[in-house]
């Protein structure tokens, strides 16, 4: 559990260092995801400790954006007049881009599944 | 009462008391939760959120004292993000089963998730700040907050918006697939993950194994790829 979480660490301290180093206009974690991610690919395995902490941070995403996210009930004035925005936004925006999705993805699917109809007849 | 209110100082100059108010506070969301039957429109972090706001308008504890000690918690955000390329390796291979359809819907989805949402939000006043928050919307809750906080957005503002887009997704794209008369889940999954992210994917599995692994791919894809394109798009808008 320690070893995999270090690692986790390593991989952040490496995202944050080359953040800061290069300028790239990526967040140090999410850089450390990227490269994580990247030396997975590379060694096609990954270690049951890292796995065991990866589960175990993520298990509890939702406690740990508690303290940040209900920031957003004391944001005050500075969401005067925008609360319809957003909200339409969320509603409205995200309807549509299922909706497209959805449509995009049938159009693209049908080619699969012919393939196994390819296979039999060969 | 002068003796409390020195208790309450006392209690708030270290984490603890921030801390223990969030544990209980997403705690009884988790129960509300499962009391409930798991409704998709009340997630934990949305029932937890409702709870742990009531507590501090009942204390009297601003915002700001609150967080200067529950920041340690935010604090494990960081390796829970870098963390999410461990789910996202593990459920890669399945991108070869539907490699073209997958490819372009990522390619062309997620940008048109965060800019259809902008361009509606633009269109009825929101300001800069609040429609480079609203940009990372269906984007895992991690790495939203990050890109909010790096491009000038709210962080706050950034979760709050996230978890009711995964609400949305939770609850309509079974309904709109249904309408749309598509059968297949794998398609089902890989759009609740591309638009609702953790929380669609959570619905995702209770609908089946499938949906659910398709779901958490495409919310793997979808977070690494706009925390790419999103930092170089969005500073050409503003």
């Amino acid at each position: 559990m320690i070893r995999g979480f270090t690692q986790i660490l390593l991989f952040w301290i490496l995202g944050e260092s080359l953040h800061f180093l290069t300028a790239i206009p990526i967040s140090g974690n999410v850089l450390g995801m990227l490269l994580l991610f990247a030396w997975l690919l590379l060694r096609q395995q990954v270690s049951p400790e890292l796995e065991q902490s990866s589960q175990a941070l993520i298990a509890q995403l939702s406690l740990l954006l508690l303290p940040g996210g209900v920031g957003l009930f004391f944001l005050g004035e500075r969401m005067q007049g925008q609360w319809l925005a957003v909200l339409s936004a969320i509603g409205i925006g995200t309807l549509i881009s299922m909706a497209l999705c959805i449509l995009l993805m049938q159009r693209l699917t049908p080619a699969e599944a012919k393939a196994p109809a390819n296979k039999g007849s060969n | 009462m002068p003796r409390l209110n020195a208790l309450l100082e006392h209690l708030l100059q270290t984490p603890l008391l921030p801390v223990a108010m969030t544990l209980i506070a997403f705690q009884l969301g988790v129960q509300l939760f499962n009391r409930l039957n798991r409704p998709a429109w009340l997630p934990p972090i949305v029932s937890g959120g409702l709870i742990l706001v009531t507590l501090l308008t009942l204390l009297p504890i601003d915002y700001s004292q609150y967080y200067a000690g529950a920041k340690w918690l935010s604090f494990l955000l960081g390796p829970a993000t870098v963390a999410l390329a461990i789910p996202l390796f593990l459920q890669f291979h399945r991108i070869r089963a539907l490699l073209l359809p997958i490819s372009l819907c990522l390619l062309l989805g997620a940008p048109l998730a965060a800019g259809l949402a902008m361009l509606i939000a633009w269109g009825l006043g929101a300001d800069p700040g609040t429609l480079i928050s609203i940009a990372p919307k269906s984007v895992t809750a991690p790495i939203a907050v990050s890109l909010a906080e790096l491009l000038g957005g709210i962080g706050s503002l950034a979760v709050g918006i996230v978890a009711l887009t995964g609400v949305v997704g939770s609850l309509f794209a079974p309904l709109l697939c249904r309408w749309m008369g598509c059968n297949d889940e794998r398609i089902l999954g890989f759009v609740m993950g591309l638009n609702g992210h953790g929380i669609a994917t959570a619905s995702a599995f209770e609908i089946s194994p499938t949906a659910g692994a398709f779901s958490s791919l495409a919310m793997g894809l979808t977070g690494a790829y706009t925390a790419l394109f999103l930092p170089l798009l969005l500073p050409l808008l503003f």
